[in-house]
């Protein structure tokens, strides 16, 4: 769905991690957080309501 | 065709086998939903053709749902096209209606409406009246695909921006049955914006018709801002089926595989 909306897949990620695995579940978080930075600002950020004047 | 159905629900009221036909009506220049009852004059009776083929159609099966609420013991008879026929079958496996208590009275579309909504199967399983349309081409789906990806942002963004929130498309969707809306709670999609959060409005309405969404399009016929909201469940439609060889409503009694519990042997 993301891809038909044209918004980059690789900025949803979907991993099982269980609670008693901590340093995966950090691993994870820092993975991700450095592959969202490479990506840059989400395009959801800005305001797509039409200037007014 | 109409002269067919007339006499199909006149058989099945005199013969008590069901309490009420659940159909259309041309009334004050209007067509709405009527529950024709026993000694009724069917005669206004309509099946939804206003100006073109097709241009009044109601979620008739949404009606049918509360009527089974309030009268659980009685049999009504519906009016069904080929998507409401898909839309019972899913209504049967969600628990939303028992098949034993549901006659329906089915219809085709002509070709030209099978045309315009790109239906798959624009007649239902047991035809009462009419002729088989051929299905219609796909294409809205892949007019999308066929952009580049900023092409597709750019395009849903400019389409779901105009959403004014009137909740059209899930007050008039035949499979949205939940008592409790995702699209209504303040934690999942922040109140008091206009437009809604999107894409993420828009998105968990799709994400909820996985399974749900029999493609009858009435959705993008309500949306008084005319977001083509079939095109995204038509999508969303077309992922099950390559993933899942799944399409919602098509056999009688198969289960949307998000529906599916399957026990362990020996357990009932
Ligand atoms: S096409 Fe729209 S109204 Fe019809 S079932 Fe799908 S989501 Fe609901
Ligand atoms: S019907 Fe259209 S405008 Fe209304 S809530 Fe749905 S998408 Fe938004």
């Amino acid at each position: 769905m993301l891809k038909f909306s044209g918004i980059d897949e690789a900025r949803l990620k979907a991993s099982w991690v269980s609670s008693a695995e901590a340093p995966e579940l950090v691993h994870e978080f820092t993975s991700f957080i450095k592959e969202l930075r490479e990506l840059g600002p989400s395009p959801l950020r800005a305001d797509y309501r039409r200037e007014l004047v | 065709m109409i002269d067919v159905i007339r006499d199909k629900v006149k058989e099945l009221l005199d013969s008590g086998e069901i309490k009420g036909f659940l159909g259309l009506v041309r009334k004050n220049g209007h067509i709405a939903p009527h529950l024709f009852q026993k000694g009724d004059d069917l005669g206004a009776m309509s099946l939804g053709d206003d100006k073109v083929a097709g241009d009044a159609r109601y979620p008739l099966n949404k009606f049918l749902i509360n009527l089974a609420k309030a009268y659980p013991e009685e049999t009504f008879a519906v009016l069904v096209r080929g998507c409401d026929d898909r839309g019972l079958q899913t209504l049967y496996t969600w628990n939303q209606l028992n098949p034993k208590k549901v006659v329906p009275v089915g219809i085709t579309c002509p070709q030209e409406l099978a045309d315009a909504c790109e239906c798959l199967k624009p007649f239902p399983a047991v035809i009462t009246a009419g002729e088989c349309a051929q299905p219609g081409t796909p294409r809205s789906v892949a007019a999308v695909d066929a952009l580049v990806m900023s092409e597709r942002f750019s395009y849903w963004m400019d389409e779901f921006v105009k959403c004014i929130k009137c909740y059209g498309c899930s007050n008039v969707c035949p499979m949205c049955f939940c008592n409790e809306c995702t699209l209504k709670c303040d934690d999942l999609v922040k109140g008091g914006e206009l437009p809604p959060e999107i894409p993420v409005f828009h998105h968990t309405r799709a994400m909820h018709m996985v399974g749900r969404c029999i493609d009858c399009g009435l959705c993008e016929e309500a949306c008084p801002s005319n977001i083509p909201l079939r095109t995204l469940y038509k999508k969303v439609g077309s992922i099950m089926e390559e993933q899942f060889d799944f399409t919602t409503g098509a056999v009688r009694g198969q289960r949307s595989p998000l529906n599916k519990i399957d026990f362990a042997e020996g357990r009932k």
